[in-house]
């Protein structure tokens, strides 16, 4: 049997793009907080692992705030 | 639900289409959100109706003191999976079905931006639950230590605690695929002309609750991930027999498992957003500060985790610290319940069963959120730690709060979704049964938690014997009035009741009420433009 895709038509390629970049991000956040965690606990007591994680959520508010910057300038 | 066309009345994009499959073929690779909104909506039914059979054992075990039915053992099982089953199985699923139905009409988009993604949300879920369910005839039998699954126990247990980590896994994969979807949906394919601040309520509550899903899911996952490796890798995370810290887990786990409270009952907050003001007739009040309140509560709610560890032996700075940011929750949930109320006031209010649910709500989660704030002092809760007072609080903001309101929003979008009104007579008995029965059920037990009857045991001292056969006989009238529920769904689905006009309810303004009933199988594939 033909599976269909069943998909609207209406989405661009540009928005499908957007679509994978927002995902992407939001999957890495994810996957900080899994690993982050576990690494944490190898590399020593809780601050390191705060520490860690703050710092990735700077990493993350820079790119963030890049980002915006950059398409403003576009 | 199963009733909807593959029509395609709104929008002109089926010529591209392929041809539908039919039958079980459709269901199994639908990628479409309306399906996939319904079988999550079926999905989570079923498991409360298994959920609620584990409860309903509990309650007969707990009738009379002595052991009459089950053993302890059998016991702990059973209060362990009907915590996972309701909230994993349940309560989440169902409002991710709300969100799959009603997010992309709402927002005037043709679909979830990942239509395939959400296929595969969807069915990662029955096999976990499978897992979950299947324990129980695993030697040793299913995880028993809580659904918090705290070490030492849940290092300890036997295969059943194995199939209960994988189970978490799926399930949180699933939650996480689900959230990433729908936070991409919001974000990047609103109807021209919707800002964020023109987003209706259930939008907003729901774009928040994805993220907090996506930020406390991954340390459950975690959490468990490291539980598995201390049962079979040989790792010492959480046995202090190898250097390890229980309490560890027990931060871990509230980190998300706090949160996990929010994430239940922020899409409700929206869902009755949603419904009051369609029935007084009168804009949300206070909108902008609705949007804050929201926001605050999901960000207060990643801060305050150790107010369920109160009595592990936090330094002082620390109790006091989780007191008052749990107290301070309070002040956005107030604005909210005020807000509610504000728009109630001197409005055309008519009482229809979403309405009349809606109400329920607030008056039950008020009582709920009141008990928090008692339990919230940390003196008082060190006595009433594992009481059945507890168990009343999580109740009545858990059933009262997220149930109560997905039923509100099931019957407001049942005519939306069908294309049959539901019996009216019907909802208003199921609402006056199930409103009854929860406080018969649940009320006692404030009673007995102050008493000092502790919660999951199988047997108890005689004196708290009358408040626990009131909460047993409440039990089961609550149980079966969700029968009525099912009769009602029935009824619409095969189409038994007056054909339900494109809006329904005079004072609902929110784009899906635009479309026609029940909603075409593909709706807004060219967007509308809001103003």
């Amino acid at each position: 049997m033909a599976t269909s895709p069943q998909r609207p038509s209406a989405q661009t390629d540009a928005q499908r793009r957007a679509n994978v970049v927002t995902a992407l991000t939001l999957a890495s956040i994810a996957l900080v907080f899994f690993f982050g965690f576990m690494v944490a606990r190898y590399l020593g007591d809780g601050e390191t692992g705060m520490t860690v994680l703050a710092i990735i959520a700077f990493i993350f508010l820079g790119l963030g705030i890049g980002r915006h910057l950059w398409q403003g300038r576009k | 639900m199963s009733s909807i066309p593959h029509d395609h009345v709104h929008g002109d994009g089926h010529a591209g289409h392929a041809p539908h499959p039919t039958g079980l073929m459709r269901w199994i690779t639908t990628t479409n959100h309306k399906d996939i909104g319904t079988l999550y909506l079926l999905f989570s039914l079923f498991m409360f109706f298994v959920g609620g059979v584990l409860a309903l054992t509990i309650r007969t075990e707990l009738f009379h003191p002595g052991l009459q039915v089950v053993n302890p053992e059998f016991f702990n099982s059973l209060t362990t999976l009907h915590g996972l089953i309701m909230i994993f199985g349940a309560i989440m699923p169902a409002a991710v079905g709300f969100a799959n139905w009603q997010i992309p009409m709402m927002i005037g988009a043709p679909d979830m931006a990942f239509a395939r993604m959400n296929n595969w949300s969807f069915w990662l879920l029955p096999p976990a639950a499978i897992m979950l369910i299947g324990s129980f005839f695993v030697p040793g039998g299913a995880a028993s230590g809580g659904w918090t699954l705290y070490p030492p126990l849940s290092v300890q247990g036997g295969m059943g605690f194995d199939l209960t980590i994988f189970a978490v896994h799926i399930m949180g994969a699933s939650s996480i695929m689900g959230s990433i979807n729908i936070i991409t949906t919001i974000l990047n394919m609103r109807a021209p002309g919707m800002t964020l601040m023109k987003m209706p309520m259930f939008v907003w509550t729901w774009l928040i609750t994805a993220y907090l899903l996506i930020m406390v899911m991954p340390v459950l996952a975690g959490a468990v991930t490291m539980l598995l490796t201390d049962r079979h890798f040989g790792t010492t995370f959480f046995n202090a027999a190898g250097g390890g810290d229980p309490v560890l887990f027990q931060h871990v786990f509230w980190f998300f498992g706090h949160p996990e409270v929010y994430i239940m009952i922020l899409p409700s907050f929206g869902i009755i957003s949603e419904i009051i003001p369609a029935f007084a007739r009168k804009p949300l009040f206070g909108y902008p500060s609705m949007v804050y309140a929201v926001a605050s509560i999901a960000i207060l709610s990643c801060l305050v985790w150790a107010h369920h560890m109160f009595t592990v032996g936090l330094p002082a700075a620390g109790l006091l610290f989780f007191m008052y940011v749990t107290m301070l929750i309070a002040v956005p949930t107030g604005v909210k319940v005020f807000n509610w109320l504000a728009t109630m006031w001197r409005g055309s209010m008519t009482f229809e069963t979403p309405m009349l649910f809606a109400v329920g709500f607030i008056f039950l989660f008020t009582i709920g959120g009141f008990t928090g704030l008692v339990v919230a002092i940390v003196p008082v809760d060190i006595q009433l730690q594992d009481t059945y007072y507890v168990v009343a609080h999580f109740h009545y903001v858990l059933v009262a709060g997220s149930l109560f309101a997905f039923f509100a929003g099931a019957y407001y979008w049942l005519p939306k979704w069908t294309g049959t009104m539901y019996d009216e007579t019907l909802g208003k008995w199921h609402f006056w049964c199930a409103m009854i029965t929860f406080n018969i059920t649940f009320f006692p037990m404030h009673f007995l938690g102050l008493a000092g009857m502790p919660r999951r045991i199988p047997d108890y001292a005689q004196q708290f014997t009358d408040w626990n056969m009131v909460a047993s006989i409440g039990a089961f009238g609550f149980g079966l009035s969700q029968l009525i529920f099912v009769w009602v769904v029935m009824k619409c689905i095969r189409g038994d009741g007056a054909k339900a006009p494109a809006k329904p309810w005079e004072g609902a303004h929110t784009l899906e009420w635009t479309l026609p009933s029940p909603a075409p199988y593909h709706s807004f594939e060219t967007p509308p433009v809001v103003k």
